[in-house]
């Protein structure tokens, strides 16, 4: 019943076809992560979800080079409910004058959209690196090290599984809105807070799965420390899942970004956020459905591009499929 | 299978030990102070207030309020919300019958179209069938669910009027477009997940000797493989279920519709802490209640995992 795309516990579904498998038995050598990349290449989702992720990724650090061709202001706070003559500018529809109309603000559509995707982008990155880092340290040592270690951290991981995300986040978030608005730091730490558990999860089993393998035992044998087996033996072995995983989670991690400022507990007027630019045009949907749809369009793509890419990715590390 | 089950019941004990105390704790962060709260506008006199005070144990440090208010949960007694002046078990009478009215329906919609849709693509995997249920599933998947929402509320209540946009009126009629929408997400992971089990399935020994007996096709397929490949599919629905009460937040808000998530997200704007805590230590206790359900199925289902 997932509402929110904050069960963050769904495996990702759906293991690829198998389709793919001309391999040449004379490149042999290649280690898992040139096949995988040769497999990447020849991929056209691949580049479809790359292409997507480099504009938006222009989009969040220059969105003066997207904003220079439009006729309209190129400034976001640049709003008018009356031009020179008097006329109305509120909830303007799209015109070759402002290309995704106007807000309830008189502001101009197109140049608000584009300046919203940083928000997106530095949310999705920074959480799923907070992220990434917790679920990969504390999943690295309960699985590397196991007995009342693991027993500890997997309890804690429990925890965190069976608390409502969701419930978390808002309840947090509504905390800090006493002491004079939230900023982006607080919003990309307290979504970072909960997005950790699966990836430590994912992790841990892949550790325990690479630390019980021949090659591992051999090493040790050899007179290998402990610190090299980790990092040398285990961690490239088992660092695919998370990896696939992570990718993911960056388009669910925007999705939840978009969907508490919504929900009026993420981020707060004057910033610009898709999420909070369909707050702020929720009841205005069924007169000027533009408010709604250019917003919506930017984040479903978005979204889209990270979750494309991670299948990709998966098809791409996963041997099974070849 | 016995020593399994103790194991597992003993493993709830913890975690509702942790997320309790971080719900208590969390729920006590929020500012405010809920004894003037009660009074509303008008100050409160002291008699009142110290019995408040009393009554809800506010004197004493927060540590023993935990124990005590856990001891009070343990007998059924959820507390009582100040501001709305009833039993938080009232509230939650109230309010569930409609969110699980709700999350029937979407489970509903996500085993008939999910599961439809994830055994077709596994039978023709490979082929267009295959390609659009998983480009489709992608694309439901990456909408975000108010987006999703509010569009179904634009074409399908406005420009086609065909459905009820709000609240719960119409009663069964109200409850498809929201159930549709808390369901998309889901749907699009039931029929993934089916789709790969299937295939998986059919590629295993049992069905190819299925198959050389000679049995009808549908026969194979309906009796010998949907049955295994069916197992990681319930154990997502049943887990998916035990998520609907922190799930249905958006869904109920954007629908209007007097559920749990729905008071629930109200209670944190008001700042109504037992409600807050009341209706999150129930969601909890709900998951745990259903993945405890959904593992021992699965051990009794599968009996590898019992040796693990």
């Amino acid at each position: 019943m997932s509402d929110t795309q904050f069960q963050l516990e769904h495996s990702p579904p759906g293991v690829p076809d198998g389709e793919i498998g001309e391999e040449e038995v004379s490149e042999r050598t290649a280690s898992l992560w040139a096949d995988a990349w040769r497999q990447l290449r020849s991929k056209p989702i691949f580049w479809v979800s790359i292409s997507i992720i480099t504009v938006f990724t222009v989009m969040a650090i220059a969105p003066q080079i997207f904003v220079a061709p439009s006729p309209a202001t190129h400034d976001p706070f640049d709003c008018s409910l009356r031009d020179a003559e008097g006329e109305f500018q509120d909830r303007l529809p799209p015109s070759s004058e402002h290309w995704f109309g106007t807000d309830v603000q008189g502001c101009d559509y197109y140049v608000r959209v584009i300046y919203g995707a940083r928000v997106s982008m530095v949310v999705g990155v920074a959480v799923t690196a907070i992220g990434a880092l917790i679920g990969l340290v504390l999943g690295g040592i309960a699985g590397f090290w196991g007995g009342w270690t693991d027993n500890v951290i997997s309890r804690i991981t429990d925890v965190f599984f069976a608390f409502p995300f969701i419930v978390g986040a808002i309840l947090l978030l509504s905390v800090i809105q006493g002491e004079g608005g939230r900023t982006l730091g607080d919003v990309v730490l307290v979504i970072g807070l909960f997005s950790w558990p699966t990836i430590s999860r994912i992790f841990r089993g892949s550790v325990i799965q690479a630390r019980g393998q021949e090659y591992v035992e051999a090493a040790r044998a050899l007179g290998a420390s402990n610190r090299r087996i980790l990092v040398r033996h285990v961690l490239p072995n088992a660092i695919a899942p998370a990896i696939v995983y992570a990718t993911i989670t960056l388009g669910v991690i925007i999705s939840v970004e978009a969907t508490l400022s919504f929900l009026g507990v993420g981020l707060q007027l004057p910033a610009i956020s898709w999420g909070l630019m369909i707050n702020t045009a929720q009841t205005r949907i069924a007169q000027s459905p533009h408010l709604l749809f250019f917003p919506g369009a930017a984040l479903f793509l978005i979204i889209f591009a990270f979750i494309l890419l991670g299948d990709a990715v998966r098809d791409a590390l996963d041997p099974r499929t070849r | 299978m016995v020593r399994y089950t103790i194991r597992r019941i003993l493993l709830i004990i913890p975690t509702f030990i942790g997320a309790s105390a971080l719900i208590f704790f969390a729920g006590f962060a929020l500012p405010g102070d809920p004894v003037s709260a009660f009074g509303g506008e008008r100050a409160l006199p002291e008699a009142t207030r110290n019995a408040l005070i009393e009554r809800y144990r506010l004197d004493q440090p927060v540590f023993d309020q935990y124990l005590g208010y856990m001891g009070d949960v343990l007998t059924g007694d959820f507390g009582e919300s100040v501001l709305r002046r009833r039993s938080i078990n009232d509230i939650f009478a109230e309010t569930f019958p409609n969110t699980l009215r709700l999350a029937a329906l979407a489970v509903v919609f996500e085993l008939v179209i999910g599961l439809l849709a994830g055994i077709v693509a596994a039978l023709r995997k490979g082929k267009f069938l295959d390609s659009l249920v998983l480009v489709s599933t992608i694309i439901a998947i990456s909408i975000p669910v108010f987006v999703l929402g509010f569009s179904l509320q634009y074409i399908v209540g406005v420009q086609w009027q065909i459905l009820p946009v709000a609240g719960l009126q119409e009663g069964f009629r109200s409850l498809i477009l929201p159930a549709f929408v808390l369901g998309t997400l889901s749907l699009a992971y039931v029929a993934r997940l089916t789709r790969t089990s299937l295939a998986e399935t059919l590629r295993e020994d049992y069905v190819r000797t299925a198959q050389a007996k000679g049995l009808r096709h549908s026969r194979v397929i309906g009796r010998h493989a949907l049955r295994n490949a069916l197992i990681p599919v319930i154990t997502f629905i049943g887990i998916d279920l035990g998520a609907l009460m922190g799930g249905a937040i958006v869904t109920e808000t954007i629908f209007n519709i007097n559920g749990v998530g729905f008071n629930l997200f109200r209670a944190i704007g008001t700042r109504d802490n037992a409600i807050v805590v009341g209706f999150t230590l129930i969601a909890v206790m709900i998951y745990l209640t259903m993945s405890l359900i959904v593992d021992l199925l699965y051990a009794a289902l599968d009996p590898r995992i019992r040796y693990e």
